[in-house]
């Protein structure tokens, strides 16, 4: 069957969602994987964007992450002072963020790279990265994989994944007890976090990612579990919802 | 109609603004150059929504620079990037400082005009304005805790609850000069009513120490009164009322248009198209009814159809009184 790497990797973070999970989600396929959970198995979820947005009814794909649709038949219309209380509270359980590099204790930079007074290359700014990756109960990276975007450390820290991935390292900085990172998912496969390091669970090798280019993409020794899975494909039914339900047309988000 | 009328396609009601004491009502040209001077540290409201693009607009038509930008997410600051008129930018994200994509970080920096940059989260952005609204000096927080904005931004600082000893971040309070949000309804004293999302517009405008409402329609204190749950600000706090139609275009504003934000996105990606943007759009008129009036001279009527709200969404009735 036909599906996309983007595709691909919407459908590994939609399931991540269970049925009464409160997600907080960031632009581009982080919010079409929420949709699709919404659309699936989890009609009870909450979705959550940065500008004031909570929705349990589902939303045509919003450009940024704010429009007219998006706000359109919301449960509440707030701030983003009020979603962050709820993060800070513990009562989001999944944040779901993009990034422009991440390393291999999950530590996300949306910032800079080279030193911050003098930066060889800016990325936008975090956002709300930062505030996803510091409260949430368990966050979720999406993005597209280069060896590039995967450094062994990050420049700057503007989320924090397991900081040096020494045992307790998030506690010791003062971030809530068992928060962080859960999945990386890239366009070759899927990584979950063993003792605060990047370890490969799953491959995309029904679409043809070889370990080879999983390998060239990452600029680290990558750790991988004893048992490296092929990734589950995407079902005929999530694949007609994407192109049908959530993203008509030309569209799509881009990692 | 249902809810305000888009501007352009009916006439507003009559409402004599004059009439009411204490009106605060000028010509946006009037209310930027009383209240922004050069230098100002200027909060702008709108995230991603409602954004106050007309202020800005005349910003850049008076040319005020050395300006220090509070916003968040408000994507006409690109404007303001461009035509060298920050020094420095408290943000969370901006998009154009991502060179590889947009034109106008590097635009400035030829015009040696690279602001420099404050950053912090979008939550510890919001508790500086809350800490600035309350007149206390700090707002803590845990996140930011074990990132570099720590490292990078002085008016972040790890500190310890008083009570507990916990790690916690003090966000320092940010009580900008002036303040400019643009809304659906104000009444002639300032009393504004602004509703979809709020972004950071409540504490942002609050912490002000000046006040520029700017709004699609000018009502009656009597529209304002009969849902006061609505207001985001009193009258006694705002210097300025400004009646600004089309004042968010290109972002939408809700129960007004939608947004025509990849158009502007496009325009910031390319120097000549930008170049051509702001002499056309913002130089070349005298204001935002002369810029709406171009655009819809140069692309036709179906420029205003694609704003357009159509499937318009009306609430219950909310009932006060005794």
């Amino acid at each position: 069957m036909k599906y996309t790497l983007p595709e691909q990797m919407i459908v590994v973070a939609a399931r991540l969602l269970k049925d009464g999970d409160v997600v907080y989600t960031g632009v581009g396929l982080p919010t079409v994987a929420a949709l699709l959970a919404r659309h699936t198995h989890a009609p009870r979820l909450t979705i959550i964007f940065e500008t004031g947005i909570i929705r349990t009814e589902p939303c045509l794909l919003p450009q940024g992450v704010d429009t007219l649709p998006s706000q359109k038949s919301a449960d509440k219309l707030s701030d983003a002072f009020y979603i962050n209380t709820l993060a800070e509270r513990g009562l989001v359980n999944v944040g779901f963020v993009g990034a422009g590099q991440i390393d291999r204790h999950g530590n996300i930079n949306s910032t800079c790279s080279g030193s911050y007074d003098a930066p060889t290359f800016r990325f936008p700014g975090g956002g709300g990265a930062c505030d996803i990756t510091s409260l949430c109960q368990g966050w979720v990276a999406i993005l597209r994989q280069k060896k590039i975007r995967f450094p062994a450390r990050v420049d700057f820290v503007t989320g924090p994944g397991y900081l040096d991935g020494t045992p307790g390292a998030r506690e010791r900085a003062g971030l809530p007890p068992g928060t962080g990172p859960r999945k990386v998912i890239t366009d070759l496969g899927v990584f979950t976090f063993v003792d605060g390091e990047m370890t490969l669970e799953s491959i995309h090798a029904k679409a043809g990612v070889t370990r080879a280019a999983l390998r060239e993409n990452t600029g680290w020794e990558l750790r991988e579990l004893s048992a490296v899975a092929d990734t589950p494909e995407p079902t005929a039914e999530e694949i007609d919802i994407l192109r049908h339900k959530i993203q008509p047309g030309a569209a799509r988000a881009q990692p | 109609m249902i809810g305000i009328t888009p501007p352009l396609m009916q006439s507003p009601e009559s409402f004599q603004a004059t009439t009411v004491p204490g009106s605060k009502v000028c010509p946006m040209a009037e209310a930027i150059r009383e209240h922004v001077p050069p230098g100002s540290t200027v909060f702008f409201g709108g995230m991603q929504h409602g954004e106050a693009s007309a202020a800005i607009h005349e910003i850049v038509r008076q040319r005020i620079g050395g300006l220090t930008v509070v916003s968040a997410l408000t994507h006409t600051v690109a404007l303001l990037l461009g035509e060298g008129l920050i020094r420095k930018l408290v943000s969370a994200y901006l998009i154009d400082l991502y060179e590889k994509e947009n034109c106008l970080a590097a635009r400035a920096r030829r015009q040696g005009a690279y602001p420099q940059l404050e950053e912090l989260s979008h939550y510890g952005l919001s508790l500086a304005l809350l800490a600035g609204q309350m007149g206390v000096p700090f707002l803590p927080t845990r996140s930011q805790l074990g990132s570099d904005y720590l490292r990078h931004n002085p008016n972040l600082r790890e500190t310890a609850c008083p009570f507990t000893g916990q790690k916690l971040v003090a966000v320092r309070a940010l009580n900008p000069d002036v303040g400019i949000l643009h809304v659906q309804r104000c009444d002639p004293t300032g009393a504004a009513h602004r509703w979809g999302t709020l972004g950071m517009d409540l504490m942002g405008i609050n912490a002000c120490k000046k006040i520029i409402i700017t709004t699609e329609r000018i009502v009656s204190p009597d529209v304002i009164r009969r849902d006061a749950n609505r207001t985001v600000v009193p009258g006694f706090r705002v210097a300025a009322v400004v009646e600004a139609p089309w004042g968010a275009y290109p972002l939408h504003l809700a129960g007004c248009y939608n947004s025509d934000l990849p158009a502007f996105s496009a325009v910031c990606r390319d120097e000549d198209a930008y170049q051509a943007y702001v002499d056309r759009y913002i130089h070349d008129v005298a204001d935002r009814t002369q810029m709406m009036a171009r655009l819809v001279a140069d692309h036709g009527p179906a420029f205003l159809e694609k704003l357009k709200i159509r499937q318009p969404v009306e609430a219950d009735p909310v009932l006060s009184g005794y």
